[in-house]
């Protein structure tokens, strides 16, 4: 079908649409973090201040250690993500290609326990992690947040894994390729975008989470940037510092933004080279 | 190269129906066998048994001499041409062709030597540098074939490599392969459902149906001496024809029958239209070459090719030479004379 004129235009319009309604609320974090204190909460409201203002961004760095804050979110985020990536694929591989029995039971298992809400599962993690001596440390959370991200990476990795035909493995053994390398040499790379975003989306739940964070660590050493955020507070408990709170939200933003495009080239460029045609 | 034994190959999958039921054949040294049958018949398992790529419940599998029964497929010394062609979509023609050389050691100027040589053999130098995605069917079917070849194995294991081609190019590719694996001197075995394929390229054929063989021979074995009514009817386009002894004897075609519950069989293209009894013609189908008359002569059935246009009207004449009929035991199918 030719697309018409207007065709065009309203698909142009809904997606300015749907970008306006995600985009206007860290639009309007960031336009906050730039205003000067005074017009932060004025009344009527300011769209737009007066003056840039960067203040708010130096406050936030005096008030906290945020730039700990930032390396212990990048170092968790990074660590979450490669240790689920790699026993993810390690397991949803097997699971797709071994013929383990019990296989189906235990994805089923995975699936089930991933269920669990997790207010749930504070209170023995914390009981957990204290036992194991990783309160207050980077590990603990990675271990925590790759226990909980796995069922999702298995069951995406695992749907992947079942499409790419069987034949293109069959051929790598008979050429010689031993299962790791077939899976490091021929299922990987063709799993590049499965793979791309399974690990987006694993380094954005870990980036943002609070809840475990905020449990499981007290100390500033090893606390993220989310409970970094909370614990921003003015002069008096009636103070809310919402210029730092914004400055806070885009220094911290912007960095996830960053990887996610630099991902994403990668998803797309995955998705043309490996093109697995009939 | 390489004799290829299989000996006694039972397979069932999940406990179920045996899909190979106790096969035996060898394909000697250099020759070119096909395993034929319908889909479901098993030839394609029974040629991944020999790859490796399955493993049987009992029987014995020797590649040139070597059980191979519990050896990795690597270590076979086969090369395997799938149906699908099953090409790394993320790597050009090229490293495609190389990979199974280089897993094995073999030297970079002699992975270059053989592939500029398989490449100009199958016509595909100006491809070397894409990727199966911007390649068409045929061309994809020939760096599959390239892949095979310059590994130099014992034994050639091809998967219907013909099926995924348009008739035009399977028709020219049938004969490019027949040379190309002449010419490699290789043991060859070819599944395939084709029987034209089969007959045309085969030194030998095995038919296949239901996991068991029917019949193994060359193409004109196969044709002329059917071993059973099975291989008797997969063979020829029109099938031969098969009447049962009470409608054979009515019709008074075929005088002499020997005694016993038989089937009688002959050949749609060797039945004489024009001279002998009178029958009706029911159908009649123009093939441009010649034309399938289907017959009732006194309430037997028979199909029969006559060459040009049928100019002949709703009745006929026909008669079955001498020598061309086939006796079938009734109730097993076995051949008689």
């Amino acid at each position: 079908m030719r697309p018409t004129v207007r065709g065009q235009a309203l698909f142009a319009l809904a997606v300015a649409a749907v970008a306006a309604w995600s985009l206007a609320p860290f639009l309007w974090q960031a336009i906050t973090s730039l205003k000067p204190a005074a017009e932060v909460a004025a009344v009527p409201v300011r769209y737009w201040p007066s003056t840039l203002d960067f203040s708010s961004y130096a406050q936030v760095f005096e008030a906290r250690p945020f730039a700990t804050y930032i390396w212990n979110s990048v170092v968790v985020g990074l660590g979450t993500t490669a240790l689920t990536t790699v026993l993810g694929v390690c397991a949803a591989y097997a699971f797709s290609r071994l013929g383990l029995p019990g296989g189906r039971a235990a994805l089923i298992g995975i699936l089930g326990l991933s269920l669990f809400p997790g207010t749930v599962l504070i209170v023995p993690l914390k009981m957990l992690a204290a036992k194991a001596g990783l309160l207050n440390t980077r590990s603990g959370l990675v271990i925590a947040y790759t226990a909980l991200n796995l069922p999702f990476a298995i069951w995406v990795l695992k749907a992947f894994f079942d499409r790419l035909p069987k034949d293109v493995e069959e051929a790598a053994w008979l050429d010689g390729l031993s299962r790791w390398q077939t899976l490091w040499k021929i299922v990987l790379p063709l799993s590049a975008p499965a793979v791309a975003t399974t690990a987006i989306l694993v380094f954005i739940f870990s980036w943002n989470e609070f809840l475990i964070a905020q449990t499981l660590v007290s100390r500033d050493a090893a606390r993220t940037v989310p409970v970094g955020i909370a614990m921003l507070s003015g002069v008096t408990v009636y103070e809310v510092p919402w210029g730092q709170i914004a400055a806070a939200v885009v220094v911290t933003t912007l960095p996830v933004v960053a990887i996610v495009l630099a991902f994403q080239r990668r998803i797309v460029e995955g998705l043309t080279a490996g093109a697995v045609k009939g | 190269m390489a004799e290829v034994k299989v000996e006694d190959i039972r397979k069932s999958f999940g406990g179920g129906k045996p899909v190979l039921d106790g096969v035996s054949f060898t394909v000697a040294d250099g020759e070119f066998v096909s395993l034929l049958g319908p889909s479901g018949c098993g030839k394609t398992t029974l040629l991944r048994i020999i790859a490796g790529l399955e493993y049987a419940d009992s029987g014995r599998l020797g590649i040139g001499g070597r059980e191979v029964s519990e050896v990795p497929p690597k270590d076979r010394d086969i090369a395997f041409v799938f149906q699908n062609y099953a090409l790394y979509p993320h790597l050009t023609v090229s490293e495609n062709v190389a990979m199974g050389l280089q897993l094995r050691g073999t030297p970079a100027p002699e992975i270059a030597r053989r592939i500029a040589d398989a490449a100009a053999r199958l016509g595909l130098e100006p491809l070397l540098n894409r990727r199966p995605a911007a390649l068409s069917g045929g061309q994809r079917q020939r760096v599959a074939l390239a892949r095979s070849l310059v590994r130099e194995p014992q034994v050639f294991l091809l998967d219907e490599p013909l099926s995924n081609l348009d008739a035009v190019l399977r028709e020219r590719t049938r004969g490019e392969l027949k040379l190309l694996f002449k010419r490699a001197k290789g043991t060859v075995v070819y599944v395939t459902h084709d029987q034209v394929e089969a007959m045309t390229m085969s030194d030998r054929i095995v038919l296949l149906n239901e996991g068991k063989i029917q019949q193994v021979g060359t193409p004109e074995d196969l044709y002329r001496r059917p071993a059973n009514v099975y291989a008797a009817t997969f063979l020829g386009a029109p099938p031969m024809n098969i009447v049962p002894r009470s409608d054979a004897e009515r019709s008074g075609l075929f005088p002499g029958l020997p005694a016993g519950d038989l089937l009688v069989g002959v050949r749609p293209e060797e039945l004489k239209v024009g001279e002998g009894r009178e029958a009706v013609v029911i159908v009649v189908e123009p093939v441009g070459s010649h034309t399938i008359l289907t017959l009732d002569a006194a309430g037997a059935s028979l199909r029969a090719v006559v060459p040009g246009t049928w100019s002949g009207g709703s009745t006929c004449k026909v008669g079955v030479p001498p020598g061309s009929v086939h006796l079938f035991d009734a109730p097993t199918g076995a051949r008689r004379a």
